[in-house]
């Protein structure tokens, strides 16, 4: 599985990124939904690979 | 490390760190005390059963996005359990700053248990996942 960019959107640091900053992280499909849908999470938008 | 304060234990759920929402932390590694005590015994034979951890958290409640009433109402009765990982300190694990780790099961939420003026606090018991236990780790 692919390393994902996530953002921490919630009020509390999420695998060791503070609210606001982002994370590569290579999460399970449960977890990531469970992370997403509780609002801790986001994915984030790669400018790099968009250039 | 020597004899220590514990005001700056970590306690990361499911990968999100609540220690700042955490009052009170109790690990327990236990084992079931079976009696293997036989006729002509002169005292009590105690035989180590089934292990039988749990983790017993009290938490500030707190319903903003990513924190603790979002992060733990999803899991409540989830077999598969999360990983959780409590350390003395927020520094790095080492020698002696240990984690206690397990993929946890979240069996008691209460996500309303208040008195008139007083803070809304969430007790939380975690049991280990079907088959597996807490462990301790250094690395």
């Amino acid at each position: 599985m692919a390393k994902k960019r996530y953002r921490v959107v919630g009020e509390l640091p999420v695998a060791g990124a503070q609210p606001g900053e982002e994370f590569e992280a290579d999460l399970s499909v449960e977890q990531e939904e469970s992370l997403i849908a509780s609002g801790a999470i986001a994915l984030a938008f790669d400018k790099a690979k968009e250039k | 490390m020597a004899i220590f304060n514990g005001r700056d234990y970590s306690v990361v759920y499911n990968a999100v760190d609540i220690s700042n929402r955490v009052r009170t932390i109790r690990v327990s590694q236990n084992a079931e005390d079976l009696d293997g005590t036989a006729m002509g015994a002169l005292s009590r034979a105690h035989v180590p059963g089934l292990r039988d951890d749990r983790i017993e958290l009290e938490l500030f409640q707190d319903h903003a996005a990513g924190s603790v009433d979002a992060t733990f109402s999803a899991q409540i009765g989830v077999a598969a359990g999360v990983l959780t990982t409590i350390k003395p300190t927020s520094a790095a694990v080492s020698a002696t700053n240990p984690k206690y780790e397990g993929t946890m099961v979240l069996l008691d939420y209460s996500p309303a248990d208040v008195e008139v003026g007083n803070l809304s606090m969430v007790p939380i018991t975690l049991v280990p996942a079907p088959g597996s236990q807490i462990t301790r780790s250094t690395v």
